[in-house]
């Protein structure tokens, strides 16, 4: 069941991770270089800033789908931290 | 001709909408790292093992927010930084009036220190002297 989690963990953080560098790169483009390097500091102003410029950048598609998968990482976490604690 | 600064910080706190979702989306991210739960998995860290400029920020805020200062500091030197960003994107949202104070104080000293400009630069030299002087101890600090 952990192998199991740690994959899903690895294939969630892979989608994530390009996600997160196409909405860097719409970031640095129409923010400029300062506002690209915030975002890669704070991955959660990315975030904020792709869904405030979604239909803007058209990038609402790739916000929902990088949201689905924060949500689903927050899940799995939340259920390795359940796994680790009941197998204490 | 006296050279300026192109402020970052002002436009945040000036986008009121922008602003609320950063502090929800932190507060958010606080109150699960406080539960003991990762709420920002780090794609850069869990896809390729290597800590981003921004890891140990949460946890090292949280700690800060705890009062424990030398595990704050020890996480991430520049939480005591971002506490205070946060602090200042957040008062931005008490009343209009206020914002619009707080915006041009924020802008008169960004445009004549570029503050937020050189921390971010700074952040990323951290970051850099971490990663290549103590990657053990950095990784350690950020996965464990």
């Amino acid at each position: 069941m952990a192998t199991i989690l740690s994959l899903l963990a690895v294939v969630i953080g892979l989608g994530s991770l390009v996600c997160w560098i196409m909405v860097l790169i719409k970031l640095f483009k129409a923010e400029g270089p300062l506002y690209g390097i915030l975002g890669i500091i704070c991955g959660l102003y990315a975030l904020v800033w792709g869904w405030m410029n979604a239909d803007k950048q058209n990038i609402r598609q790739l916000m929902m789908i990088w949201t689905a998968l924060f949500i689903l990482g927050l899940v799995i976490n939340f259920g390795s931290a359940m796994l680790m604690a009941s197998s204490r | 001709m006296k050279r300026t600064f192109i402020p970052i910080l002002a436009p945040i706190v000036q986008d009121r909408p922008l602003s609320m979702a950063i502090i929800g989306a932190a507060t958010l991210l606080e109150i699960l790292t406080w539960a003991g739960l990762s709420g920002w998995q780090c794609p850069i860290l869990s896809v390729l093992g290597i800590p981003c400029p921004g890891c140990g920020l949460t946890r090292g805020i949280a700690a800060l927010l705890h009062g424990e200062w030398q595990q704050g500091l020890t996480l991430h030197a520049f939480a005591p930084f971002m506490v205070l960003v946060l602090v200042l994107i957040g008062s931005g949202l008490l009343h209009s009036n206020i914002n619009q104070k707080l915006v041009t104080i924020i802008e008169i000293v960004e445009r004549q220190t570029g503050i937020v400009a050189v921390a971010l630069i700074g952040l990323v030299l951290y970051w850099l002297f971490r990663l290549i002087f103590l990657p053990v101890t950095f990784l350690h600090l950020v996965t464990q």
